[in-house]
């Protein structure tokens, strides 16, 4: 078989294609059509074995468009390690393949072409406080002063105490 | 030439003649000669011959070194984002191998906009980075035959990469 034929199996085609669509590759090909869904076992032997670029951009799909694989319940553990670490905005995590997790973290925080889905870093998580008057009124107040919502000043001293 | 790489070229193309009309405008300094070279996964997309026998992919990164006005990086930059690519800011510690040939992506008396030449991008990925591009390597050094093996022969490329 030539060994051009591994950057022209359908299986490489729609995987590329599909990452393609979410934004989070580019293509040389404008005229294949990304499938409904793809296996993310085929999306890791093809990461593995043809192109490692499928690994990169994996766990960022999965965060922002789980609906577009199958596999998700017998999903790898190492993968399924890095999915909650990325979830939970931890800095260091296993390395998926020979991609380094800093590497898999850039891409799930970066920005989708596709604006319908949001990056793992900017999907917002439900957390109630129990908060005294005082405390509720110090927020109400910071938040009319700067014109930010309560949620963007907790944030932001969240941030500064980093 | 691929859809986005004649976008990139475009856009950059429109956005120079842009900031030399405001800086004749304003009575600014001239914009002098830029020179852009493209390196890297998206040079490959510049190649009309690849691009049309090989499907190829990349990530939102895109290499390249800019010989101009620090004002050039920063519309590059923007060219980008508006394609959705990223300017990697490491693109200088590409290593370009001196045999490297240029294609022509655009000429004019203010911008020459190139790209590194497939077998040289190839050179230069299995050199610096061969397991992350093993596949890429083994269907380049097919494709290209003693052009490239000779060269990744010469800077000691292990055989079984591209055998």
């Amino acid at each position: 078989m030539a060994v051009t034929t591994l950057l022209q199996s359908d299986p490489y085609l729609q995987v590329g294609t599909l990452f393609q669509e979410l934004g989070l590759l580019a293509g040389t090909s404008q005229t294949i059509t990304a499938p409904k869904r793809v296996a993310i076992d085929t999306v890791l032997e093809l990461g593995i074995k043809t192109e490692p670029r499928f690994l990169s951009v994996l766990p960022a799909a999965l965060l922002s468009a789980p609906d577009r694989f199958t596999g998700l319940k017998n999903i790898d553990p190492t993968l399924q390690e890095i999915l909650t670490r990325l979830r939970d905005g931890y800095l260091e995590g296993p390395a998926l393949g020979p991609i380094p997790f800093a590497e898999l973290r850039r891409w799930a925080e970066s920005s989708l072409s596709d604006r319908r889905r949001k990056p793992v870093a900017l999907k917002k998580r439900g957390k109630s406080f129990r908060l005294t008057p005082r405390a509720l009124r110090r927020l109400k107040e910071l938040s009319e002063k700067r014109g930010l919502t309560e949620t963007e000043i907790i944030e932001e001293l969240l941030q500064r105490s980093s | 030439m691929v859809p986005l790489i004649q976008t990139l070229v475009a856009e950059t193309v429109s956005a120079l003649d842009a900031e030399r009309n405001r800086r004749f405008t304003d009575g600014g300094p001239a914009l002098p000669h830029t020179r852009i070279r493209l390196l890297g996964q998206l040079s490959l997309f510049a190649d009309e011959e690849l691009s049309s026998k090989l499907t190829l992919f990349a990530t939102q990164d895109c290499d390249a070194v800019i010989e101009g006005d620090w004002a050039v990086k920063s519309l590059f930059r923007e060219v980008l984002k508006r394609n959705n690519l990223a300017y990697d800011e490491l693109s200088n510690e590409v290593w370009i191998p001196e045999e490297t040939e240029w294609g022509k992506l655009h000429e004019s008396p203010w911008l020459t906009f190139d790209y590194s030449k497939p077998p040289f991008t190839i050179l230069s990925k299995a050199v610096k980075s061969p397991e992350k591009n093993k596949t890429l390597i083994r269907v380049a050094a097919e494709l290209y035959g003693p052009p490239l093996t000779s060269l990744l022969k010469k800077y000691n490329v292990p055989e079984q990469l591209w055998r």
